[in-house]
């Protein structure tokens, strides 16, 4: 199974049977002609097909489709759904702890294909999952996270094998333990075989970061 | 009562009561009937039509469709199998604030353009199709057409537009549907070609970030539809000052004064206005000898011109 980094929260999942998927799209503030914001760095979308595409929560970087090709299917955190070879469904958790204006929702998405289980976080907030949450997660082999003082918490409860930071993760003291690897590369390839036995976490290089992102 | 009677048992009652004194077993036709004929007064008078009942929804009736406006560009047609499509989610935000659609679920979502007012996709439920390309594709049976036109440049910076913009097309049991998006130009010939022939034709009126009102009169005129229906204008949700009402767009229609029965009445012909408060924001249709009739709510006669009616129905619900 492929994993390949655009930016943001947004990664291309490709099983070994072909199907696609993209996570949270983010709106690239992308204008054809004249310059770009600078706030955004000029980045293009998600500018490739697919056949699916998973949304945890509907901010402006997690939820904007128009920039994807194709003609797909949109699975917005409902129930449980089986899309080809991938078994999906998402646990509700909390965006924020701290919100001046009440709690916002995000919901984690857990895939499961090609024998391992995956969760994508999203904008995830909270200090650590609620028992519940854990139960539903269930067992998770791989991990994409955005990164800040939960992430220890929410790391030592699911252990998985791999963690990937993004959503502008930035390495700090927890990250340096883990022994992360800097990549020079968008795009990783995993099966059950080839997990690593102990945790290991890896930094990505998005294909479409921008310089002030 | 029995107990098939469902949301609207009180209401139901209160008019067994007001008719029979009471007691009677109604089943929902009988009560509607007698709604619209008895001692409340009628649909024809009100405007509203008790289309609550979850019936009309799913297409209670062979080779009709419902056609249901959520504010801004966003319809939901429904099929008489019960497909569901939306056409142009919106987001509310400061100045829309039509309520979002409910996370109702859909089969296919068709965008326009990469305006957050028309794509905003997670207020839809279920696991929806998106179609927003050029290329004809057959979803859930139903086969839809794109066509690429141009968007207006935005010059605020604040909202971006993507340059392109596409007229969405396609049929549901027999009733042929194209949504203009956030079009922002007069349509070339080739365009007009691609599009064909148009039964309902949703068109943007509030000028500004679309094409200003002349020019959707002459896009009217262009494809020559049976019925209008105006959107993407000014209004009690929609505050965006510049832009124009829906009123502004009927002014060059002609006026009447009477209506069929004689009775004082100003009215804009061959045009089912709805208001703001009263009126419907729900409408079934069904295909008859070639042409388009609207089964339900409304005075049928108040669109029922050749071509170029206009139904404005009643904005968000």
């Amino acid at each position: 199974m492929k994993f390949k980094w655009y930016d943001t929260a947004c990664w291309k999942f490709t099983t070994s049977k072909g199907t696609r998927i993209v996570t949270d799209p983010f709106f690239a503030n992308y204008i054809p002609e004249g310059p770009p914001p600078p706030f955004m760095g000029g980045r293009k979308g998600v500018d490739e097909e697919t056949d699916l595409v998973t949304i945890t929560h509907p901010h402006f970087d997690h939820s904007y489709v128009p920039d994807v090709k194709g003609i797909f299917q949109v699975y917005m955190c409902g129930g449980p759904f089986e899309f080809r070879d991938v078994k999906i469904h998402s646990v509700r958790t909390w965006h924020d702890n701290y919100g001046d204006y009440g709690r916002m929702i995000n919901s984690v998405i857990v895939y499961e294909a090609d024998g391992m289980r995956i969760i994508h976080m999203g904008d995830y907030g909270q200090d650590f999952f609620y028992d519940e949450q854990l139960e539903q997660i269930g067992k998770i082999d791989i991990m994409f996270t955005p990164w800040g003082g939960w992430t220890k918490a929410t790391v030592d409860q699911l252990k998985p094998k791999l963690i990937f930071p993004m959503h502008h993760a930035h390495p700090d003291d927890y990250m340096r333990s883990l022994h992360y690897t800097q990549l020079d590369t968008s795009e990783v390839e995993y099966m059950p075989a080839t997990l690593p036995k102990e945790m290991k976490c890896f930094m990505l290089k998005g294909c479409r970061a921008g310089e002030a992102t | 009562m029995n107990s098939g009677i469902g949301r609207r048992s009180f209401f139901k009652r209160a008019v067994a009561a007001a008719t029979f004194g009471g007691g009677t077993v109604l089943s929902g036709k009988n009560a509607f009937a007698m709604h619209a004929a008895g001692s409340l007064l009628s649909h024809e008078q009100t405007g509203v039509f008790p289309m609550e009942s979850s019936d009309y929804k799913i297409g209670r009736y062979k080779n009709r469709i419902t056609i249901q406006y959520y504010g801004l560009s966003c319809f939901m047609v429904t099929s008489s199998t019960g497909k569901r499509i939306v056409m142009d989610p919106f987001i509310a935000d400061r100045k829309i604030l039509f309520p979002e659609l409910a996370k109702e679920p859909a089969d296919v979502v068709t965008i326009s353009c990469g305006s957050y007012s028309h794509c905003h996709v997670f207020a839809v439920g279920g696991v929806p199709f998106v179609y927003q390309v050029t290329e004809p594709a057959e979803l859930h049976g139903i086969k839809f057409r794109g066509v690429e036109t141009e968007h207006l440049k935005m010059t605020d910076g604040a909202i971006v537009a993507a340059g392109k913009n596409v007229v969405v097309c396609f049929e549901v049991d027999g009733i042929k549907l194209c949504h203009l998006g956030a079009l922002g130009h007069k349509l070339t010939d080739e365009q007009v070609n691609q599009i064909g022939p148009v039964d309902i034709l949703m068109v943007p009126v509030g000028g500004v970030s679309t094409l200003p009102i002349e020019d959707a009169r002459a896009v009217c005129k262009q494809i020559n539809p049976q019925i209008i229906m105006p959107m993407h204008y000014r209004n009690e949700r929609a505050l965006f000052p510049e832009w124009a009402t829906v009123y502004d767009f009927l002014s060059d229609r002609p006026m009447q004064t009477k209506n069929s029965d004689g009775q004082d009445k100003k009215y804009y012909q061959n045009t089912l206005l709805c208001d703001y408060i009263v009126g419907s924001n729900i409408f079934e249709f069904m295909k008859k000898d070639g042409r388009v009739e609207l089964t339900c709510p409304g005075d049928k006669s108040q669109i029922a011109a050749a071509s170029m009616n206009v139904l404005v129905p009643r904005c968000g619900y």
